[in-house]
């Protein structure tokens, strides 16, 4: 065995010199760590059939209520037994579209990533991971969070944020485990590589890491109030600039940048040629990290987001198209030659799909960021095909496409079945399609009824059920391509598993030899001025302008891992300070409004109710300044009315109508009937039933601490913090609003239960912006500010706004 | 006097468009670099790095199969 041997140098380092070494140097013996790699291969089908079942769910359950009340000739109703997936509280639909959002990012593509890093990296920098250990307490500590996720989602417990509704507990065991494990362990084994170059891959594994730990930790800063509540630190505007600032970057960091480090390695491997054109591929790299941490105020169009920070965030999001797409045909143009493969390799064809896909989303994302755009197709199911376009297409097809290329190599044998293989790529493909046509043609066409006016003038579609009600043919047909898509993952987990049970009896673990990686030497090159008569200025900059031509700073820079992390995130952060600081600074950014006051205790119980149930998945709170929107909602909101939103609500996505001028719109008897089943105030609605809050008491000396920690966060609670005082003022607004109930010829007894809490959240919304200034009424202080008597509280509250 | 006083009067909503201008300089500058001539014998290496998975020495370990 040869232990030792002439090499020949070609370290950039070296290359730099214009020279070849040729030394005696001591060939090191190690082997990579795949079964690291089958252990997240395996997760990864395991909780994409998880993440996909609880999809196909929740379609069912935006579909199931039009139906469990249809009744035959005879009096029989036959859909009647789902009713469970509508009044079930864990299987309601607001707290099962988290889980689903949850399992699909973090535990289907998160394990996808891992398995793609951990046997990418190893080869890329020919050495095992630093540390096996690390790479264990990695991966068991990421299946306690997505286990501890799965059983605190359907039980209520959220910080009510888009993407991050784990509670503080989790948070913080993310941070551990993200960084602390997988972190440490990833630049550890950078540090001891044996191949000088980084690979593109690895850059955008860094980026990652790096980006995704700077957006986890500041968006999940909350002050605790009990083992599963919290309250984030920021509120109203402030807090949806930083949540959409985490919301956008977690699709740029989580689902981009990690799986085009995917695309960048598996593609060549996949096609046996390198990729299309590496310089192309640093440019994509760089582009998009300096690029898409800008983008994320395009959530936030014509909110009460002040509107130069929503013109920056469609701007970048308009100049990330180039790069996208650049990167996008980088990956397709890698088959160059051969494309024929494309004709027997499911893997080829599953990644050819996926890289389209990417191309798709990332020409319709900065699209709908655009203003004009964006007015449209805010809240409305374009959003959704949109990202279930790049989930579907781009992170689950990219991740199949590795399952497939992995499995027979990591478990050394062949493929159980390529035909099925297939199967899977064929309906996985139709199934997407029928995902995602269905659901862009039901967003258009709610956006354009619910902007739809009459010959009068008036709203063509006044009942916001109406523009729900159009969807369901749309909805059904997502169900069947939700199933096909499902079909084909079940396929996929059976081929795998199948494949997995005719592994070897003992693997093959090949020991390979590298020569270490010398210590870098840089001899940084001495330029003299090439010109003659000039200033000692203009021939400085010819140095300069040599210098810069030489690049020396970039390979002394690429050749220390530590350096091009700490580039990574000056580039991320910057951009990220350079925009959320105005925000918090500049004070006209949120001008305040006398009137608005802090909720009472009772009413802060019920908003915890509102988040806990999910009621933000299908509620925006947020009335955007249009003609359509003030017509059909009433005043546009107003960035000083969210001031004590600890988190704000102001949603993504209407499936319900508008909250945030709720308000006295409607009695208090009118929302516990329709609480207690929607579909006996409004027979067409979709929504979940919520008998449960009816019966379920409200644990009144849990305010206090409620209270508390929001006064700590500067909500002017005065009297409220002593001692039981929160608890006295909720039990006296509960007893007079459950005798208003009462005396409405409604339910009794609902003084000391769930629902009179929601209900008293529900009237105050949006109420506050026409009352008098506190100064000028009577010291109106928290706790007597309910208009619970049914009338509407503005008098201008335009008649359409009665929709049921 | 507050903070919030302090921070409102230093003119921060510049802010943003110096750091397009810086990035858009930023970005030239990548392009610049990845398209020199000279850089092109480093990159064609690179490129190659996913196809070599390092020499294999003849002998190999075992590990947990079946």
């Amino acid at each position: 065995m040869i232990d030792s041997a002439f090499v020949a140098s070609a370290a950039p380092g070296s290359a730099l010199a214009g020279e070849t070494r040729r030394e005696r140097v001591h060939l090191e013996e190690y082997s990579y760590d795949d079964d690291i790699v089958r252990k997240f291969l395996a997760v990864t089908i395991v909780w994409g059939l998880v993440a996909f079942l609880v999809g196909l769910i929740a379609a069912l359950q935006l579909v199931v209520p039009s139906v469990i009340n249809y009744t035959t000739a005879g009096g029989a109703r036959p859909f009647a037994f789902l009713t469970f997936l509508t009044n079930v509280p864990f299987l309601t639909f607001g707290r099962l579209r988290p889980l689903h959002t949850n399992a699909a990012i973090f535990a289907f593509a998160g394990n996808a990533i891992f398995a793609a890093i951990y046997y990418s990296t190893q080869r890329l920098c020919k050495t095992r991971m630093w540390s096996d250990t690390f790479s264990r307490l990695h991966f068991w500590g990421w299946q306690l969070i997505i286990v501890l996720a799965a059983l605190t989602l359907p039980l209520g417990f959220t910080q009510g944020k888009e993407y991050a509704e784990l509670e503080w507990p989790i948070d913080i065991l993310i941070a551990v485990v993200w960084l602390g494990f997988f972190g440490t362990n990833f630049f550890m084994t950078l540090k001891v590589r044996r191949e000088r170059h980084m690979y593109v891959a690895l850059w955008f594994y860094i980026a990652t890491i790096v980006t995704v730990t700077m957006l986890h930790v500041v968006n999940s800063l909350a002050i605790p109030a009990g083992l599963f509540k919290s309250y984030p630190v920021y509120a109203g505007v402030q807090d949806a600039m930083i949540q959409w600032w985490y919301g956008h970057n977690a699709v740029a960091f989580f689902l981009t940048t990690p799986f085009l480090g995917m695309m960048y390695y598996f593609m060549p491997k996949a096609a046996e040629r390198p990729v299309y054109s590496y310089r192309l591929s640093i440019v994509h790299f760089w582009s998009l990290v300096f690029i898409y941490i800008w983008a994320g105020p395009h959530h936030l169009h014509y909110t009460a987001l002040p509107a130069w920070a929503s013109t920056l965030g469609m701007l970048f999001s308009v100049m990330l198209w180039m790069p996208s797409w650049g990167g996008g045909i980088n990956g397709l143009l890698t088959l160059r030659g051969a494309w024929h493969k494309l004709t027997d390799d499911p893997v080829l064809k599953f990644f050819v799909v996926g890289i389209t896909f990417y191309m798709m989303s990332t020409f319709e994302g900065p699209m709908l960021s655009v203003k004009t755009v964006n007015m449209l197709s805010h809240y409305t199911d374009w959003t959704i095909a949109h990202v279930h376009g790049g989930t579907l297409g781009w992170n689950g097809f990219m991740t199949f496409g590795m399952i497939y290329w992995l499995a027979p190599r990591i478990f050394q044998t062949n493929l159980y079945s390529k035909k099925m293989a297939e199967w899977h790529f064929w309906i996985g493909t139709l199934g997407i399609l029928l995902y995602v046509i269905p659901i862009y043609v039901a967003g258009i066409t709610q956006g354009l009824m619910w902007r739809a006016f009459d010959q009068s003038g008036a709203l063509a579609f006044p009942d916001f059920v109406e523009t729900v009600a159009k969807l369901m043919p749309f909805y059904w047909i997502r169900v069947i391509g939700g199933l096909l898509y499902f079909a084909g993952a079940v396929m996929m987990g059976y081929n795998v598993l199948r494949t997995w049970m005719a592994r070897p009896a003992v693997y093959e673990v090949p020991i390979l030899k590298t020569p270490p990686l010398l210590p870098a030497h840089f001899e940084r090159p001495v330029f003299t001025s090439r010109l003659d008569a000039n200033t000692e200025f203009g021939k400085a900059g010819d140095v300069f302008i040599q210098n810069f031509q030489n690049a020396w700073w970039h390979r002394a820079l690429e050749a220390i891992p530590s350096k091009f992390i700490l580039w990574s995130i000056v580039a991320v952060a910057i951009g990220s300070a350079l925009e959320i600081i105005p925000m918090f600074a500049i004070r006209s950014n949120v001008p305040t409004i006398a009137s608005v006051q802090p909720y009472t205790p009772l009413e802060l119980a019920g908003r915890d109710i509102y988040l806990s149930e999910g009621c933000y998945n299908c509620h925006s709170q947020m009335i955007r300044p249009l003609w359509a929107e003030t017509k059909r909602y009433g005043e546009y909101s107003k960035p000083g009315e969210f001031v004590y939103d600890h988190p704000f609500q102001w949603g993504s996505r209407r499936i319900g109508p508008d909250l945030a001028r709720e308000g006295g719109m409607r009695s208090s008897l009118w929302h516990v009937l329709h609480l207690e089943d929607p579909r006996q105030a409004s027979p067409q609605s979709i929504m979940p039933a919520y008998p449960h809050l009816l019966n379920d008491p409200l644990d009144f000396e849990q305010i206090q601490t409620r209270v508390r920690v929001h006064a700590m966060l500067g909500v002017p609670y005065g009297e409220a913090v002593k001692d039981g005082k929160a608890a006295e003022m909720a039990r006296t607004q509960a007893q007079k609003l459950a005798a208003e109930i009462v005396q409405a010829q409604g339910p009794t007894g609902l003084e000391n239960k769930q629902i009179i809490a929601l209900v008293a959240y529900l009237q105050r919304l949006g109420t506050d912006i026409s009352k008098p200034a506190p100064d000028a009424a009577a010291p109106a202080s928290v706790g007597a500010s309910s208009p619970s008597d049914g009338k509407p509280a503005r008098p201008d509250a335009p008649a359409e706004t009665k929709s049921n | 006097m507050r903070m919030s006083d302090v921070m409102s009067a230093l003119g921060l909503a510049a802010f943003p468009i110096a750091a397009m201008a810086l990035f858009l300089l930023v970005f030239a500058g990548v392009v610049v670099y990845a398209m020199r001539r000279s850089r092109k014998d480093e990159f064609d290496r690179a490129a190659m790095l996913p196809l070599s998975d390092g020499d294999r020495c003849p002998s190999t370990q075992k590990e947990n199969g079946r």
